[in-house]
C-alpha cells in the first residue's frame, strides 16, 4: 500500500531506527512498510496515526 | 528543495559492496571446503554416499554458514545496524537486535548439528545398538533446545517478522504436501520404489531453506 511514512519520518529527521523505537517494531518492519512490501496491522497503523498526529488516510493511500 | 530531496537514498550497489560480497564468497567457499575436509577426517566417505546424504551435507554447510554470518554480524553493533537499516548512518544495534541475531544463529547451528549426527554416525553404529540409541537421545535433546529457542524467537518477533515466518511455513507446507501426495500416489501405483523418511525429510529441509532464503531476500528479513 502506498504511504507517506518515509516523508513523514524525514520531516522529523528520524532514522528508521528512531521510528522503530517509537513504534515498538523492528527496523526491518519500517523498511518493509516504506518500500510497500508489508502492510501494517490496524494496531500499528493507529500507533503511526497517533505518533504523527495525522488521520490514517493521510499516511496510507490504498487508491494509488 | 523539498523534504523528499533530503531523504538519504537506499544504499546503492557500490564497488565496495561488490568487493564485500566477493570476499564473503571466498570466505564461504573456504568455510565449506574446511567443513568437508573436517567431515572426511571424522570418517565420512563421500564416495558411494547416497545422493540425498550429499544434499543433506550441502544443507548442513548452509546452516553452519548462515549461523556463522549471523554470529559475525552480531559481534559488532554498528555492523549489525548497518546490515539491518538500509539508509543513512543508523543507530547502533540494540540489545534486543543482537540477542535475536544470536538466537537465530544458535537455531541454525543446532539445525546443522542435528542433520549432521545421523550422517556422521551411520557407519559407526553398525553392531552397536546402544550407540544408536544414545545418539538419538542426544538428537532429541538438541531438538528440544532448538524448539525452545524457536519459541523465544517467535515471542521476540514483531508483526513483520512473524508474517515472513508464516509465509515461509505456508509456502513450504503447500509445496511439501503436494510433493508428498504425488510421491505417495506414485509409490502405491508401483511406479517408484519406497522413499525413506530420511530422504523425504532432506527434500523438505532443502525446500524450506530455499523458500526461506528467497523470502528473506524479497522482504529483507533476517528471521
Amino acid at each position: 500500500m502506498k504511504n507517506r511514512l518515509r516523508i513523514l519520518r524525514a520531516e522529523r529527521n528520524w532514522s528508521q531506527g528512531e521510528l522503530s523505537l517509537r513504534l515498538g517494531v523492528s527496523r526491518q518492519a519500517i523498511n518493509a512498510i516504506e518500500t510497500e512490501k508489508h502492510d501494517p496491522s490496524l494496531d500499528l497503523a493507529f500507533k503511526m496515526s497517533q505518533l504523527f498526529e495525522l488521520p490514517i488516510e493521510q499516511i496510507f493511500n490504498p487508491q494509488n | 528543495m523539498t523534504v523528499i530531496d533530503n531523504l538519504s537514498p537506499n544504499r546503492p550497489v557500490t564497488s565496495q559492496s561488490v568487493k564485500r560480497n566477493l570476499i564473503g564468497a571466498v570466505i564461504g567457499g573456504a568455510f565449506g571446503f574446511g567443513l568437508i575436509e573436517l567431515m572426511g577426517r571424522l570418517g565420512i566417505r563421500f564416495k558411494g554416499m547416497p545422493a540425498m546424504d550429499l544434499v543433506a551435507i550441502v544443507i548442513v554447510i548452509e546452516f553452519f554458514g548462515f549461523a556463522l554470518v549471523l554470529a559475525y554480524l552480531s559481534a559488532d553493533r554498528k555492523r549489525l545496524a548497518s546490515t539491518i537499516e538500509c539508509e543513512g548512518t543508523p543507530l547502533p544495534a540494540s540489545d534486543e537486535e543482537v540477542r535475536d541475531f544470536r538466537l537465530q544463529a544458535a537455531v541454525l547451528a543446532l539445525a546443522g548439528l542435528m542433520m549432521l549426527i545421523p550422517i556422521v554416525s551411520t557407519q559407526r553404529i553398525q553392531g552397536h545398538a546402544g550407540r544408536g540409541l544414545a545418539l538419538f537421545l542426544a538428537t532429541v535433546t538438541l531438538f528440544a533446545i532448538q524448539t525452545l529457542l524457536n519459541i523465544r524467537l517467535w515471542r521476540n518477533s514483531d508483526e513483520f517478522a512473524r508474517r515472513t515466518l508464516l509465509i515461509v511455513a505456508a509456502v513450504t507446507f503447500s509445496i511439501s504436501q503436494g510433493l508428498l501426495f504425488l510421491t505417495g500416489a506414485a509409490e502405491r501405483l508401483q511406479l517408484i520404489r519406497t522413499v525413506s523418511n530420511w530422504n523425504l525429510c532432506i527434500a523438505m529441509m532443502a525446500l524450506y531453506l530455499s523458500v526461506s532464503v528467497v523470502t528473506g531476500l524479497r522482504f529483507r528479513s533476517y528471521h
